[in-house]
């Protein structure tokens, strides 16, 4: 389990490719995630389902 | 600290049962969900979105803490560190991120609960989408994370890189 060292030399390494790629994957993730939430009005909160149910209103205040 | 090697073989068991648990039940709640989308007998929706609650407190919560806190005991009693190695940081980000997640997903799974115990609430109502999506994305993630865990590509971190010259420069036989 005892990792080896990634270099030798003096100079500090760059960020690997797959580091990069992976923080790409992450940044598009996180922006369709924003987009979601932006166009469908979700959150982690509750009561988005329940709102039409409990007063009949909360459907036409979207109108 | 590094821990001796019976300790840390334990905290390495118990981290891998944990986040290969999690990632089991994050798959069953998957079917869950999609059985709460997609299931045309009332009672079946109902019951998938009344067990969810339960469920994720009682198995997806402690297995995401498990997760959290045997990876970090895992990282600070090893050589690997927490911010050495690029890896190491992304498990931590997606395992402290998920954990964030649940938890605050939590108060959506009692409401949804709620819902469905409500026989006076229309079955649409009682479907939600928002579950399949959560389960989804959790799932991805704990599978990146699981291959990082198993393939652990190169690549350290400034911290990480400055540390091992300290390492090798102060004491060769530290490790």
């Amino acid at each position: 389990m005892t990792p080896a060292p990634d270099h030798a030399d003096d100079s500090a390494p760059g960020m690997p490719r797959w580091v990069k790629t992976f923080i790409g994957i992450i940044v598009v993730v996180l922006v369709m995630l924003v987009f979601l939430k932006i166009i469908g009005g979700g959150g982690h909160g509750p009561g988005r389902p329940r709102a039409s149910a409990d007063t009949g209103q909360t459907q036409q205040k979207h109108r | 600290m590094i821990m001796p090697p019976g300790v840390r073989k334990l905290a390495l068991t118990l981290h891998v049962t944990a986040s290969v648990g999690w990632l089991g039940a994050v798959a069953a709640f998957l079917a869950l969900a999609i059985v709460g989308q997609t299931s045309r007998d009332a009672e079946t929706v109902r019951g998938a979105y009344l067990v969810m609650e339960p469920a994720a407190r009682l198995i997806l919560l402690p297995l995401a803490y498990a997760s959290l806190i045997t990876g970090l005991l895992q990282s600070l009693g090893t050589s690997w560190g927490l911010f050495r190695h690029y890896w190491v940081l992304f498990k931590l980000l997606i395992n402290v991120v998920a954990t964030v997640i649940l938890t605050s997903y939590m108060a959506t799974f009692s409401h949804m609960a709620g819902v469905a115990a409500d026989s006076n609430v229309d079955l649409s109502e009682v479907r939600n989408a928002s579950p399949v999506l959560h389960a989804t994305l959790a799932l991805f993630a704990l599978l990146v994370a699981t291959v990082l865990a198993i393939y652990k590509p190169r690549g350290v971190t400034p911290y990480g890189w400055r540390k091992q010259r300290e390492d090798s420069r102060g004491s060769p036989n530290s490790r």
